[in-house]
């Protein structure tokens, strides 16, 4: 090598640290640093405290148990107001944000967030989800944390949930200054008054709320371990995150690692230094234009990733019934279920994508994995309709295992009621196929169960779904009735809400979405309630037809006891277990109706163990699958054997 | 093989119960209701149908004493293994068959029974243990039933 060359190497190195040195500079200067705000907290909350001292929608999940603890912040500081526009609805908008510039400056706020984070560090997986709450129903919704609350207190996340819109503080019936004056009294993001409407604050106030976790200030022993911060936003408060990402973030140091767009949002800039992935369910292929994203739908990039979920609807059933007892107990008159023209919200699980959603995230943030590409819902030529099977359900997209083996008709798409106004829109349907379909489809319980875990197995092969979740959509499957040629009739079929149908399928789903310690008995219970009403649905005659439903209502009965047991000893609270024993009592008079004498039959464990095995109730070692029971026959043969040798000693 | 031994192998079939077993068969209602009101509710069982029934009255009781007792436990005294200990180890061992046939964790509590039906079998041969044996399911039924 001549000196000449390694001079010319050594002056191009100066020249490129030089340039290095001057984007260090020119970086430091175009991103400002976000202040961190004043923290104050965490705020004592205590569910008996006069005047509703208490966090609100404070989780009635049993946190402790999971290793979790829930606290609530008050944070201040100074906000800027930018040029930046959010479309309505959930901010569906064909075109990105650019860098928004500052109106204004120094306008005081103060708000809220709640952290439900490991309470020991060991269980912390280093990563924190933001959500920005849901403003639309003028009070806080945990849109996000209702889906996916089993998914973060299984993988050890932490969960912040972010006030950064002013009506559910001021609304004069809903918000938190109505809820407790006391507590929330001196929340403001209007400004003392001046900014009533836009919320321009908001981002600001974000993006600060983003600053205390990454500052110690919030996440208590786990503030050293933090490694990523997901950004979240579901529907409406996906709409602002996404104005947030494509017009602040940029402007600021970056304090979200990656972020997720669920069920709204605009285009996302191609150009963002952080991963983002929007998840939309059917809804937003079928919605009117205030919540419709066919137009918004964006290639991939390296950064970028749309997954549609088909089957799904915006407006979901499980983070809808895990919230009654907490509805009750902090927004007493928030309806507990929906007046729409079809049956409303579909039951495809789309909080499973979700969880793998945020899995990829965090591992496309750490720059070792990205997630797979999703297939578009299938549209007509029109460009607009959704292409649909014969019996209803769309085409493309993601197919959750309980969608490609489907059971109902589900679909992101209902309708307001004539005459009336609301968000039915966003509900989508689910209604289930009748008897007739469902034994063509699947003429037994083995074959209903071999196909749904080949789906399943799909799912998790292409990603869309993690291993934990598939096994726990297995589980539901193989005790579920699909196969055994029983007619699940009205007081069976999880189908619309109580109280427009009171039914054992709903009355399940109301206690598996609470992952309560030791549910399987009472699920158990359900299970075999619902499997003695439709054995008497089914019935050929009408005396057995009765013996059924009384042991549907046996069966129910022992589920309020069991309640009673659970609420005795903290596995629920007095909500949730007055909420199901309630409904429970309402199936056994619905039953009673119907000719049922639950006291006149015992409990039959069979009903339990044809669902679950000779595990599910049964109280002997031996002759559970009765006598061709294996263990009857192997124990049999030792005892002869035993004998054999007894006479042959003499 | 000294008389005690081969008394333990294939005891006397007696009818006059020794004070411990009668103080065990006279207990045994209040320790199936006690394990109804201790047990998990995973464990929590429903009443077997009629075909269920006849297992745990007559099934179980005749089979599995005639395998543990009469053929495990009298095995290992066989060998010359200590009474008491052959008792325990078999009572182990159809704690283990309960635990392996689906019936969870909580289905190890038969250990302490099982050592009364050791005992019984023990001192007083394999009708007795058998007995003991139906005794102690028909109670089990009964906590169900109560419950």
């Amino acid at each position: 090598m001549r000196m000449g060359d390694g001079g010319g190497l050594m002056a191009g190195w100066r020249w490129r640290s030089a340039l290095a040195a001057a984007a260090l500079v020119w970086t430091a200067a175009a991103h400002a640093a976000v202040p961190v705000p004043a923290v104050e907290g965490p705020i004592r909350s205590d569910l008996a405290a006069a005047g509703n001292n208490r966090t609100f929608f404070g989780t009635d999940l049993d946190l402790a148990a999971r290793g979790y603890v829930e606290e609530e912040f008050f944070y201040s500081g100074q906000a800027n107001r930018y040029d930046a526009t959010v479309a309505g609805g959930i901010g569906a908008r064909p075109s990105a944000s650019p860098t928004a510039a500052i109106v204004d400056g120094g306008h005081g706020y103060k708000t809220r967030m709640v952290v439900r984070r490991p309470a020991d560090a060991a269980r912390f997986n280093g990563k924190v989800i933001v959500e920005w709450m849901n403003a639309t129903s003028n009070y806080d919704v945990e849109a996000l944390w209702f889906r996916i609350h089993e998914f973060v207190l299984r993988e050890g996340y932490a969960w912040v949930g972010i006030t950064a819109q002013s009506g559910p503080i001021t609304n004069a019936t809903l918000g938190l200054k109505a809820f407790s004056p006391a507590r929330y009294g001196t929340l403001d993001l209007t400004a003392g008054g001046r900014f009533t409407s836009g919320d321009p604050l908001s981002y600001d106030v974000y993006a600060q709320g983003l600053k205390a976790v990454r500052s110690a200030t919030v996440m208590g022993p786990l503030a050293p371990r933090v490694q990523q911060v997901v950004a979240a936003g579901v529907s409406q408060s996906a709409g602002r995150l996404s104005v947030y990402l494509n017009a602040i973030h940029p402007r600021d140091e970056k304090l979200a690692d990656a972020a997720l767009l669920y069920i709204g949002g605009e285009k996302v800039r191609t150009d963002l230094n952080l991963p983002v992935l929007k998840l939309l369910s059917e809804t937003e292929y079928t919605a009117p234009a205030s919540a419709n994203e066919i137009n918004v739908i964006q290639p991939d990039t390296e950064r970028i990733r749309v997954w549609s979920m088909a089957g799904t609807s915006h407006s979901d059933w499980a983070s809808f019934a895990v919230r009654y007892a907490l509805l009750q107990r902090d927004q007493p008159s928030a309806p507990l279920r929906d007046n729409c023209a079809l049956p409303s919200r579909s039951r495809i699980p789309d909080r499973y994508v979700i969880s793998a959603a945020i899995d990829w995230l965090g591992k496309w943030a750490a720059g070792t994995a990205m997630p797979p590409s999703s297939p578009t819902i299938a549209l007509q030529a029109d460009g607009t309709t959704v292409q649909r099977d014969e019996r209803g359900n769309a085409l493309g997209g993601i197919r959750l295992a309980p969608f490609a083996v489907p059971v109902a008709l589900d679909s992101g798409y209902n309708e307001v009621p004539a005459g009336s106004t609301g968000l039915c829109f966003l509900n989508g349907t689910h209604v289930p196929f009748d008897s007739a379909t469902l034994a063509a489809l699947y003429p037994s319980p083995a074959d209903y169960q071999q196909k749904f875990r080949t789906a399943a197995a799909g799912n998790v092969a292409q990603g869309y779904v993690l291993q934990a979740d598939a096994d726990e959509m297995v589980r539901e499957a193989e005790v579920s009735l699909y196969g055994r040629g029983v007619d699940c009739g009205p007081l069976c079929a999880n189908f619309a809400q109580f109280p427009i149908q009171p039914s054992t399928g709903l009355l399940r789903d109301h206690v598996r979405f609470l992952y309560v310690r030791d549910a399987e008995p009472l699920l158990r219970s359900i299970d075999a309630a619902s499997l003695s009403v439709a054995r008497g649905y089914s019935a050929a005659d009408a005396r057995e037809k009765t013996a059924q439903f009384s042991q549907g209502a046996r069966w129910l009965q022992r589920l309020q006891e069991q309640l009673a047991a659970y609420r005795a000893d903290g596995r629920l609270t007095d909500g949730q277990a007055a909420l199901l024993s309630g409904y429970a009592g309402t199936l056994v008079d619905a039953l009673a109706a119907q000719g049922a004498d639950p006291a006149s039959v015992q409990l039959d464990g069979s009903v339990v163990e044809t669902l679950y095995g000779r595990d599910g109730g049964g109280c002997s070692s031996i002759g559970a699958r009765g006598v061709f029971d294996p263990t009857l026959w192997l124990l049999a043969a030792l005892a002869g054997l035993v004998l054999v040798r007894r006479a042959r000693a003499g | 093989m000294t008389p005690a031994v081969v008394s333990a192998v294939r005891p006397a079939a007696g009818v006059r119960l020794d004070a411990p077993l009668w103080a065990a068969v006279l207990l045994a209602p209040a320790a199936a209701w006690a394990w109804h009101q201790l047990a998990p509710p995973a464990a929590a069982m429903a009443m077997p149908d009629g075909q269920g029934l006849w297992m745990l009255l007559l099934v179980a009781p005749v089979l599995e004493e005639i395998v543990f007792r009469a053929g495990l436990q009298a095995g290992l005294v066989r060998r010359g293994w200590r009474p008491g200990l052959a008792i325990v180890v078999a009572s182990a061992a159809f704690a283990a068959w309960h635990l392996a046939a689906g019936q969870g964790p909580a289905a190890l509590a038969v250990f302490l029974p099982s050592l009364v039906f050791g005992h019984a079998y023990a001192r007083h041969g394999l009708a007795c243990a058998m007995a003991c044996h139906a005794w102690f399911n028909a109670c089990h039924l009964a906590a169900i039933a109560v419950a």
